[in-house]
């Protein structure tokens, strides 16, 4: 406009000068110049005003292409092609480029690959005037900000109207910081909600841990666990079935957990036979490790009595120590598509419930076998208690309270030791030493060397109580002593049995002695005669000399001393009587054979002698001492030796031999024989030859063998009878072997040292008593 | 010189064996002491004159296994058993078997002593009476078969009747029988019988 007003005036202005040249000319032209005058004023006027009107104007557009130019967004037209036609200021600087250089350029060239095809459509869109919703774009990143978060452009664009060729106005705003925000929000949104998943899922492992260990009775656990998982999986149903193969002709569900509305009978309890649409399930189950949708739950009705399912999950629970179990969720009111989070739960929780069944599994196991071991402790027959090394109780059972007659707490509160008979006390605490010490058991009969111990205890009212104490040390790995088993019976009946039986065994041996007495009175007093009649006759000498020939003193002398020493020897065969009849106190002590041997053959000196049985002792060379009472031996060997004697009877005196021998007859056996040259053992019965009362001798009582037997047997020993090979026969009997003490006696008597020194192959020809 | 006549003691036991050597010692009687019947037979002097005393319980020869073993050595010495008084069966035997006396213990000494003198006396009497035992062979060569079976049954022990039983004859007969031959013979009593038909190795 400017111009234009330039060029009309510059035109007005040559008009008027033209005319004032040739002005005068005439009024025409006066009034031309007039009008021209006149209009050359309308024309200033109009120029003048024209001139504010530019100004406006112009200060408008001026304002115009600053809006324009600064507006917030960008604004921008292609053509059709997309090339920039125009484009303001802040549409520039989103480009990243002065305005003259983005004329004529590419729009797309500005824009991320990957969304150039989306500019593309938008543009396409656009030349079509569809209504469009915008879109948004990337921008192309320099690789130098290759790692800046890319500016992302929304575009709303429309077709410029009446332009020709089509031009479309594009406005770009900036939505970067918009986009990060809501990425931002987004990501929190995700965040928030796998913070909530991964709660969902910890919790309800808590509470199936919590489940597992809040109830003591297995199936009540499996009933709390199903119902976590019910509730978790917002199921209406959930189920445990067993076992979960396919080659089983019938399957059991376990344990059950169900909404209280939910339709249908409980299945818990109820065998299921094995068909083919529950193979079917079980199969797809075990074939995956996860959970597996039940794409047609009607299909197996034995799992669905009663109410029809909609939806099922199930899983296999795969246990260590069993077949696997089988999960099952059932929705009975409507379909559900099981959620990711839910397979993800599901499959947890179905690992945590193979872990549960595992260790409930095990702890069945523990509290049975605990259970076992309880009631084996608690209700054993015989006391049980755990001891310390210093004898305390740490754990006694019911029967040893029981037999002791004190109550738990009362035993708990004491020892071992001050339990004991004061009498056992020391035995009792070298027995504990020496199991704490872990010394192997001795042989050879020693009575503390046993694996257990005899001792009285005191109960709680005073009474002795016997009781056999077996102990056991109890080690840790490095070997140290955690503490003692102490299994401790009741043997006061035993005792008492045993006391009756010493009793009897004692009468015996009593009536065993007088019988040999009275066997032997015979040789007894032919004995005792032979010094009486050596008194009487020099009595009577010294008589006859006193009478004849008064005044010799010396021969009476000799007389009177010959008297005294066969008055001394009549004494000590009545000694030798009284060794028979003396008391003694049963108890089994290290005896040695040998002497015992020789001391029996001592007793019956006179019957040997008056018989002229001629006696031979071998002894073998290792012979063990035996573990018994001496004298109750002595009297076997006594009884044996005097049938050996009264089967020569017969026997011309030259032809009656006994032997006596004593060998090892094993590990830890000692064997004493009695052999004769006699009658032998035709006509004797065997298997009645230790009865009592069995006798084939005349005047026989029938008491020593079996009285023999007795007290063999009593000491663990074994009696019997075979043929001598060389005619007659031989006794023979077995004690156990052992190490001889050092109380050892050697002998039971004090009697027959005289045998003892004699040469082995020559009768003992001299009484009882001789001195040695 | 005939020897003197000797107590010969036979006796196991050899306090008692002493004790009597010192009796008959005491007195003045020759003595000689034996601890067996075997040392005794190997004794040269065992024929006599004189008498035995010995016990009748020895181990391995006892009283009368000796008197069998004297009867067949042809010692006709008096025996006198001392025997203890469980052992009186056995001497009854031993009296019947030829032995003039028995003393039960415990021994009175003078009623040894009196048994010993006694026997000492019938030995030197029987010696004096009998003397040579061929003569008693020559008056046995008299008896007649019937006497004989009946000596040898008295020696052997049995009674009159018994001997009347076994050979079927009246007991008269015997007493008969027997009085012939003890007259024949020259003895007075049965002991001599016995100790006679011991000398000439008669077997009862």
């Amino acid at each position: 406009m400017a111009r234009f007003d330039q060029a009309s005036d510059a035109q007005l202005t040559r008009l008027l000068s033209e005319l004032e040249r040739t002005g005068n000319e005439s009024d025409e032209l006066t009034r031309l110049v007039h009008e021209l005058q006149v209009h050359q004023i309308e024309l200033e006027q109009q120029n003048r005003e024209l001139l504010a009107v530019r100004a406006v104007l112009e200060e408008s557009r001026e304002r115009y292409a600053d809006l324009y130019d600064f507006a917030p967004v960008g604004y921008l037209s292609i053509d059709g092609a997309g090339r920039i036609q125009g484009i303001n200021l802040t549409g520039a600087k989103l480009l990243g480029q002065s305005r003259d250089r983005l004329i004529g350029r590419a729009f797309g060239t500005y824009i991320a690959p990957d969304d150039r095809m989306l500019l593309k459509a938008h543009i396409a869109d656009a030349l079509r005037s569809k209504a469009s919703n915008g879109c948004e774009l990337r921008l192309r990143t320099n690789k130098a900000e290759i790692c800046a978060e890319p500016t992302t452009l929304r575009l709303e664009s429309a077709l410029e109207s009446a332009s020709t060729p089509a031009r479309i106005r594009i406005i770009v705003s900036d939505i970067t910081e918009r986009k990060q925000a809501e990425h931002e929000r987004r990501q929190r949104d995700i965040a928030a909600a796998a913070a909530e998943s991964r709660h969902r899922l910890i919790s309800g492992l808590d509470r199936l841990s919590a489940a597992a260990t809040a109830a003591f009775d297995p199936h009540a656990v499996l009933i709390d666990l199903l119902r976590v998982v019910q509730d978790l999986l917002r199921a209406d149903r959930a189920w445990l079935l067993h076992p979960c193969d396919p080659d089983a002709t019938e399957v059991r569900i376990l344990a059950e957990s169900a909404l209280p509305d939910c339709p249908g009978e409980p299945l818990f309890d109820r065998s299921i036979p094995m068909d083919d649409p529950l193979r079917g399930l079980i199969g797809s189950a075990l074939k995956v490790s996860g959970p597996v949708q039940d794409l047609d739950p009607k299909a197996s009705p034995g799992l669905g009595a009663g109410f029809a399912p909609r939806s099922r999950l199930i899983i296999a629970v795969r246990t260590e120590g069993d077949r696997p179990y089988l999960l099952g969720l059932h929705l009975c009111r409507a379909e559900r598509a099981w959620s990711e989070e839910d397979l993800t739960l599901v499959r947890a929780l179905a690992g945590r419930l193979a872990d549960i069944l595992d260790t409930l599994a095990v702890r069945r196991a523990l509290t049975e076998s605990e259970e076992r071991f309880r009631a084996t402790f608690e209700q054993a027959a015989v006391g049980i208690c755990h001891l310390d090394q210093q004898g305390r109780f740490l754990r006694v059972n019911r029967k040893l309270c029981d037999i002791l007659g004190y109550t738990q707490e009362e035993l708990l509160a004491r020892t071992c030791r001050g339990l004991a008979h004061p009498e056992d006390h020391d035995g009792l605490m070298r027995y504990i030493a020496r199991i704490g010490a872990g010394t192997s058991y001795a042989h050879d009969g020693d009575p503390e060397g046993g694996p257990s111990l005899e001792l009285r205890h005191i109960g709680k009212s005073g009474q002795t109580i016997w009781c056999n104490l077996t102990m056991a040390a109890v080690r840790d790995s490095s070997g140290s002593l955690r503490y003692f088993i102490g299994v401790i019976e009741d043997i006061s009946a035993r005792k008492l049995l045993e006391e009756r039986e010493s009793r009897h065994r004692q009468a015996l041996f009593r009536v065993g002695r007088i019988n040999t007495m009275g066997e032997i009175s015979n040789a007894i007093a032919h004995e005792i005669t032979q010094p009486l009649m050596g008194i009487s006759t020099y009595a009577g000498g010294a008589l006859e000399r006193l009478d004849s020939a008064p005044g010799e003193i010396e021969p009476l002398r000799l007389a009177l001393r010959q008297i005294s020493r066969l008055a001394a020897r009549a004494g000590r065969i009545i000694e030798g009587i009284r060794d028979f009849s003396r008391q003694h106190d049963s108890a089994p002590r290290p005896i040695d054979l040998e002497a015992i041997s020789r001391a029996a053959l001592g007793m019956i000196g006179p019957e040997i002698t008056t018989n002229a049985v001629k006696v031979e002792i071998r002894i073998g060379a290792d012979a063990p001492f035996a573990s018994a009472d001496p004298v109750e031996i002595e009297q076997v060997l006594i009884n044996l030796l005097m049938n050996a004697i009264d089967a020569m009877r017969e026997v011309p005196p030259a032809e009656r031999y006994l032997f006596v021998t004593v060998d090892r007859a094993g590990p830890h056996q000692v064997r004493v024989a009695v052999g004769d040259r006699g009658v032998g053992l035709d006509g004797t019965d065997p298997s009645r030859l230790f009865d009592a009362f069995y006798t084939t001798k005349e005047g026989g009582t029938g008491i020593g063998l079996s009285m023999s037997r007795t007290i063999v047997e009593y000491y663990a020993g074994r009696i019997w009878a075979e043929p001598n090979p060389g005619g007659g026969a031989v006794f023979a009997f077995t004690l156990p072997s052992r190490l001889p003490g050092n109380s050892t006696e050697r002998s039971p008597t004090t009697s027959p040292a005289s045998l003892v020194d004699r040469p082995l192959d020559s009768p003992p020809d001299a009484a009882i008593g001789d001195p040695k | 010189m005939s020897p003197k006549s000797t107590v010969f003691v036979i006796y196991d036991d050899e306090d008692v064996l002493e004790s009597l050597r010192w009796l008959f010692e005491s007195v003045s009687m020759p003595v000689e002491v034996f601890g067996s019947a075997a040392e005794f037979l190997a004794d040269p002097g065992c024929e006599g004159p004189g008498c035995l005393v010995l016990d009748v319980r020895m181990p391995e020869m006892d009283g009368l296994e000796l008197l069998k073993v004297l009867c067949t050595h042809r010692i006709g010495l008096p025996v006198i058993m001392i025997s203890g008084h469980a052992d009186v069966p056995m001497a009854v035997k031993a009296m019947q078997s030829g032995a003039v006396d028995f003393i039960q213990k415990p021994v009175n000494h003078q009623d040894l002593l009196q048994s010993v003198r006694k026997a000492l006396a019938a030995d030197e009497r029987f010696r004096a009476e009998i003397g040579d035992p061929r003569i008693i062979a020559e008056r046995l060569e008299q008896l007649t078969a019937k006497e004989r079976v009946v000596l040898k049954a008295i020696v052997a022990g049995n009674t009159n009747k018994a001997i009347a039983g076994s050979l079927n004859v009246s007991i008269r007969t015997v007493e008969t029988h027997r009085a012939n031959l003890m007259r024949k013979l020259g003895v007075s009593s049965t002991a001599d019988l016995v100790r006679l038909t011991l000398a000439c190795r008669l077997r009862p």
